[in-house]
């Protein structure tokens, strides 16, 4: 429930792909003995680029020193790593700790997300195919949303967890006045893996 | 008591069955900040007429013409390109490709719920387990998007009963309002075990 941008993600993933894949099949081409139209268009480029650095003094009056466009390249690529450096930690941002947020002209009532922890986890925990729960409150939409982690026990039934799991958000309701969106998910041990479960019957 | 907005739910629900390639995203980033921190480091080292630690982007052209120059296959090239184009399929493909996280959600008019399909698939072997008297080594099933098949190996000598087996496998499957729907698949192996 991170509020990470998926589109964002992607978008990233497919235009470096897309760079890299170019790049690789370029060298590819001009590598193998039948790449000769790009080859040929190598040294021109190569002869072009050399031009442009002989083009581009720092000192007009060409007393001292070489090219700027090194310079440029050299600020573009710290430009770069400030943009990367910034956009790694934007990931899994969303979290919150108040479910329900009233704000009257008294004053402003806030329900913490712990309330709902001990309210769910104190009302799911006893039940026998039950292993674990875990209760978190994120940001959705603008609005708080909780996520409710169940871990069932090796094979129980998900159905009567889901139904005890919508009663006790009906329950919630009815406590915060407010209706909260909720997502159960249920999660188990690996008991598919033979011999894992043999315990539970 | 206001209802939750359905388009809230389904917006969830989306988003909890694929994955978000944030952890592809960022090892992207952190390559790329190497790659271009260095790039940067060389443009430097170019801008102030030192010698370039391994290549300078001003002459990296000329240094590739030179490379392929001879005529005949140069393989340092030849393997940056095919290594270049090999990452860029893997990242078009991570960027296309839906990046299912094998859950299954549950109708339910008041919460959204997911579902992992292991867990589904430990309830089926469970209830082939108790059906046909078999012991948790005996049965192992697994779950895709829309099918659920469960193995039987029957002890040597020993008859399953396939039917029982599927008659439970299926109410218990229909006890459930799994999205997208699972039929289930009960199979029994030709060679029992002795001993099972």
């Amino acid at each position: 429930m991170t509020s990470s941008n998926r589109f964002a993600n992607r978008l990233l993933l497919f235009v470096v792909g897309l760079v890299a894949l170019a790049v690789g099949a370029f060298l590819v081409i001009v590598a193998l003995p039948g790449g000769g139209v790009l080859r040929d268009l190598l040294s021109p480029a190569s002869s072009a680029l050399d031009d442009a650095v002989a083009a581009t003094p720092i000192d007009p009056s060409g007393a001292t020193g070489g090219s700027w466009l090194p310079v440029a390249l050299a600020l573009l690529c710290l430009l770069l790593v400030i943009v990367f450096v910034v956009a790694i930690p934007a990931h899994g941002h969303g979290r919150t700790d108040s479910v329900v947020v009233q704000d009257d002209p008294a004053g402003s009532i806030a329900v913490s997300s712990s309330f709902a922890d001990t309210a769910i986890t104190d009302a799911l925990r006893d039940r026998r195919d039950v292993a674990s729960v875990g209760v978190s409150a994120w940001t959705v939409a603008g609005r708080p949303a909780l996520k409710v982690r169940v871990r069932l026990t090796a094979g129980s039934s998900p159905a009567p967890v889901v139904a005890a799991a919508s009663d006790v958000a009906r329950g919630l309701d009815r406590v915060l006045g407010e209706t909260v969106p909720v997502l159960v998910e249920i999660t188990g041990a690996s008991a598919v893996r033979k011999g894992a479960d043999s315990r539970v019957a | 008591m206001s209802g939750i907005d359905p388009g809230l739910h389904r917006r969830v629900l989306r988003r909890e069955q694929h994955s978000s390639r944030s952890g592809s995203a960022i090892v992207v980033l952190v390559l790329l900040t190497l790659v271009v921190g260095y790039v940067g480091v060389e443009a430097v080292y170019a801008a102030l007429g030192r010698r370039a630690l391994l290549f300078s982007p001003v002459d990296v052209l000329a240094t590739l013409t030179s490379s392929v120059d001879g005529g005949g296959t140069s393989g340092l090239v030849l393997g940056a390109g095919v290594v270049a184009a090999v990452v860029g399929l893997v990242l078009i493909g991570l960027a296309v490709t839906p990046g299912r996280r094998g859950r299954h959600t549950v109708d339910d008019d008041r919460v959204a719920v997911v579902v992992d399909d292991r867990v589904i698939a430990s309830s089926l072997a469970r209830a082939a387990r108790v059906s046909g008297r078999l012991s948790d080594q005996q049965v192992s099933a697994w779950v895709s998007r829309r099918r659920a098949q469960i193995d039987l190996t029957p002890a040597s000598g020993l008859a399953v009963d396939e039917q029982s087996v599927e008659a439970a496998t299926r109410s218990e499957l229909e006890s459930v309002a799994y999205r997208p729907e699972l039929t289930a698949r009960v199979r029994t192996t030709d060679t029992g075990r002795v001993g099972a």
